[in-house]
């Protein structure tokens, strides 16, 4: 069974590499049981568009 | 009746080129090449300017313009002579804040809350101003790859060529970095009201 330290790794590390089937299935099975780290896969690709948006690279580009 | 195009105003160019030069510092490291790719970015962006809709428009494009000559200038590196990363060392895997007991569960004070409305925040000065503060808490590496990644848009492997680590050692630090700031982030943005 997945903890969520591992769990939340393995949604970090699928934005950057294709999880394999069993690291999908495990991470599935997890989240659905766990709303904490099913809000961190949520928030994970918000990270990303808040820095591109602070770079001044968002569609407004007026924040930096 | 939309607003008639303006020509760029000198003082919006210099506030844009400072933002443009802080941001190349810290991808490059290096004052020389920032100051290079900025010059770069601006000859190419004003070359082809005939007229933006404000500061905003014309910044968002030189951005994207100064994130492809950053991404070349890396690659290039690639390809040269061995450069020693100035961030290459021990501080890769930074402090992480406590946030898992010792079986790997979220800490109570430490569980992802629910975010409201996070679209309207990206697109808020006073969010954005929090997310700089976040971003700067990290450990230098851990901020720079962080953005190498999600604003360069490099691919995992070209990061590591670049900086000399692992996978595994990217994935760990991406992973750190993306706990800390969205830590930093609930706890000083998300749970503001509560």
């Amino acid at each position: 069974m997945l903890d969520c330290h591992n769990a939340t790794f393995l949604m970090s590390q699928a934005r950057e590499r294709p999880l394999g089937l069993v690291e999908r299935m495990r991470l599935r099975l997890h989240a659905a049981m766990c709303s904490a780290c099913a809000r961190f896969e949520r928030q994970l690709p918000l990270l990303g568009e808040a820095a591109r948006h602070h770079a001044g690279g968002g569609e407004d580009g007026s924040n930096v | 009746m939309p607003p008639p195009p303006s020509p760029i105003d000198p003082a919006a160019l210099a506030r844009i080129r400072s933002d443009m030069l802080r941001f190349a510092r810290l991808q490059l490291g290096n004052d020389d090449e920032a100051e290079d790719v900025v010059q770069e970015a601006l000859a190419g962006a004003l070359k082809n300017a005939v007229s933006f809709r404000g500061e905003a428009a014309l910044k968002t494009w030189m951005i994207a313009i100064l994130k492809n000559k950053i991404a070349d200038m890396l690659r290039k590196r690639q390809r040269g002579p061995v450069t020693a990363s100035q961030l290459c060392g021990t501080e890769d895997d930074g402090p992480l804040p406590a946030l898992f007991d010792r079986r790997g569960m979220w800490r109570d004070g430490a569980r992802p809350a629910r975010w409201e409305d996070p679209e309207a925040d990206i697109h808020s000065r006073q969010f954005l101003g929090q997310f700089d503060a976040c971003l700067n808490k990290l450990p230098p590496q851990q901020g720079r790859v962080f953005l190498m990644r999600e604003v360069v848009e490099l691919e995992a492997g070209e990061i590591c060529a670049e900086l000399g680590l692992t996978t595994q050692n990217l994935h760990v630090i991406l992973h750190r970095a993306r706990l800390a700031l969205r830590a930093c982030l609930q706890h000083h943005w998300i749970d503001r009201e509560s």
